[in-house]
């Protein structure tokens, strides 16, 4: 039996044309299995968004096919698109997004509205929902009194009420301090884990690595899975901090060699006096 | 979607009021002038209500009273007693003319009632008015009252003068304010020694007064009879003409009005709730969910104002009597639901200008941090 829940293949998106042509997601595949947790990192404006909404259905591929259990998602219409996301994906989202008139249960059980079901037993499974996830005693309390956390979490809850077999979450810790971000980022392992459903992450936040089975890294539209292979340690020349090669933001070329900077400042330095930080020959 | 857009309308309660208020306000506007208009012809026709009569009988071309002024003649009136299912005839002289203090008359109708006591008696009794001694007037209370006349005082009827001996009241409109002098003071003024404006005529019983009617049209020559139902309609539709296209110009500024206010409204709702609205797309939200909501808070809004509009006629109408006593106002319920009807029917469809913008919102608005 195929436990894949999710597959991309040679998914590309490019945005303009001709000398404007911006090639956002450039030939991506990649397959997440149930129980995975995927983080997907790259720089900003490397197209992880992009490549997320992509996954999710909300934004169609130039080319390449995405498959969620087994049904292609991306020659499906608005309308059949819009029903699998409802039923079969939970999204979580960096600035939560929570309906502000709503209650916290509301808001738990506003997706379920989309798909036809009982709203009794939608409530029955935002109780057990609100218990899981501790928000008991913010139950009727509106978003504007929630904390980041606790906001977080009631969009994990309002996630997880159609029983999604995959949850998609775009920076869940970003506007989170750390100990509500690693809580959240434990929330989605166990999500993950223990629930059985496939996680894919899109995140800067390099606190909730360790609790990845995949860290792919998306780079000029093009992937690689980081955690396959080793990490390339560097030395910043001018400052001496290690750096791993993967995530350096600033690089420069000098005599064949390509040396890593840890900041755009240290860069400057190096490019105005290379001799300075180089070994002599 | 709609347990939502409810929840969202309650938690803006005071914008969405503010908007059913200026759409209340709007359709008042549009309601005030109708209101007016058949208020007047209300009183317009009072005269004929209470007044007792089968059949009126008018001069042959005439079917209303605001136009019966000329005279019947005495042969014409013999041939009405005549027809067959008449009991009886009563002779009203019923002209204009300016009336009032000197130097400030206004045009009023001239009622010359009955001088025989036992028609002039029936008429008091049925329409709980007096009728005025030789060379006395009783004016409309409100008539009096802007001319700043008081019982006793002298008062210019034409070219003669009389003595008020008391007011009116129901018998003011600013079209046609009802005068009542004594039928020989009336002959005397209009010179007219003979004939009548306009006779009562009472059907004999089993007689139906529509059958009457036609009988005696078809029997008397120049002479134009009608039921007082028909005249009655005949004469308030008149009024209600005179400011037919007035009334229309308003009603359809109020409707534009409110629809922009919808219109406005929606938009703003709809912008202030754009993320909300792009979360549920990405959530799933299927478009016939999102068109319901969009609809829904156009037609509660619109719903709201209409709601306000009519339960304000009754307040409003009370207050108008107070301050503007010389106008009579008459809310109609029926134009109440008309005008509401087409302001929900117009919110439906401007609703669709909102409705385009809300199935226009990127869900990926909800990856903004």
């Amino acid at each position: 039996m195929t436990t894949s829940i999710l597959s991309a293949q040679s998914v590309v998106k490019h945005f303009g044309s001709g000398n404007a042509l911006v090639r956002a997601v450039d030939g991506v595949s990649l397959t997440v299995e149930r129980g995975d947790l995927v983080l997907i990192k790259g720089p900003s404006g490397s197209g992880k968004t992009t490549l997320l909404s992509m996954l999710g259905g909300l934004l169609k591929p130039t080319s390449g096919t995405i498959r969620l259990l087994d049904r292609e998602m991306t020659s499906a219409n608005e309308s059949t698109r819009a029903a699998m996301r409802a039923r079969e994906i939970g999204f979580v989202f960096q600035a939560y997004n929570l309906l502000a008139a709503l209650s916290v249960e509301d808001n738990i059980v506003f997706p379920a509205r989309f798909t036809g079901q009982s709203l009794s037993d939608a409530h029955a499974r935002a109780d057990r929902l609100i218990k899981r996830l501790d928000l008991a005693h913010r139950r009727d309390a509106r978003p504007d009194k929630l904390s980041g956390g606790e906001k977080q979490r009631v969009a994990v809850a309002r996630a997880l009420i159609n029983d999604p077999p995959l949850i998609l979450a775009d920076e869940p810790t970003g506007n989170l301090d750390s100990q509500r971000g690693l809580e959240v980022a434990m929330l989605l392992q166990e999500i993950a884990r223990e629930d059985q459903r496939a996680v894919v992450i899109v995140t800067h936040d390099e606190r909730i690595e360790d609790i990845a089975d995949r860290i792919l890294w998306l780079e000029d539209g093009r992937l690689r899975d980081r955690k396959a292979e080793p990490h390339e340690w560097a030395r910043d020349p001018v400052c001496g901090m290690r750096i791993d090669r993967w995530v350096a933001a600033s690089t420069a070329q000098y005599k064949d060699e390509k040396f890593v900077f840890c900041t755009e400042r240290c860069r400057n330095k190096f490019l105005a006096t290379p001799e300075a930080y180089t070994p002599a020959p | 979607m709609f347990f939502w857009i409810t929840k969202s309308l309650l938690n803006e309660k005071w914008s969405v009021l503010t908007a059913a208020c200026g759409i209340a306000l709007a359709l008042l506007l549009a309601l005030y002038l109708d209101a007016v208009f058949r208020g007047e012809a209300g009183q317009i026709v009072t005269f004929i209500e209470r007044t007792p009569a089968d059949v009126w009988v008018l001069q042959d071309g005439v079917s209303d009273l605001h136009m019966a002024r000329s005279r019947l003649s005495e042969n014409a009136i013999y041939a009405v007693r005549k027809v067959e299912g008449v009991a009886g005839v009563t002779r009203f002289l019923y002209r204009d003319s300016l009336v009032g203090a000197q130097g400030r008359e206004k045009l009023a109708y001239v009622v010359g009632i009955p001088s025989d006591p036992k028609a002039r008696t029936a008429w008091e009794q049925a329409t709980g008015w007096k009728a005025p001694k030789h060379g006395r007037v009783i004016l409309p209370a409100r008539l009096a009252e802007a001319e700043g006349l008081k019982t006793g005082d002298k008062v210019r009827v034409g070219n003669a003068k009389f003595i008020l001996s008391d007011v009116s009241k129901g018998t003011y409109s600013m079209a046609n304010p009802l005068v009542f002098l004594d039928e020989a003071d009336a002959r005397h003024l209009f010179d007219m020694d003979d004939g009548a404006n306009v006779l009562l005529v009472f059907a004999l019983p089993g007689t139906s007064p529509s059958d009457l009617a036609v009988r005696i049209n078809t029997e008397v020559d120049k002479v134009s009879a009608l039921t007082s139902q028909i005249l009655r309609r005949n004469d308030f539709n008149l009024a209600m003409q005179m400011g037919g296209a007035l009334i229309g110009v308003l009603e359809i500024l109020g409707l534009i009005v409110a629809g922009l206010i919808v219109v406005f409204t929606a938009f703003a709702f709809s912008s202030s709730h754009q993320r909300e609205f792009a979360m549920a797309k990405a959530l799933g939200a299927p478009a016939r969910q999102i068109t319901g909501a969009a609809l829904t808070q156009t037609a509660t809004i619109s719903l709201l104002g209409v709601t306000i509009a009519s339960i304000a006629t009754a307040p409003l109408q009370m207050a108008l009597h107070h301050w503007v006593p010389g106008v009579a106002v008459s809310f109609s319920p029926t134009t109440i639901l008309v005008l509401g009807l087409a302001t929900l029917l117009l919110a439906i469809l401007a609703a669709i200008f909102p409705l385009r913008y809300v199935l226009r919102v990127d869900p990926m608005l909800v990856f903004q941090g």
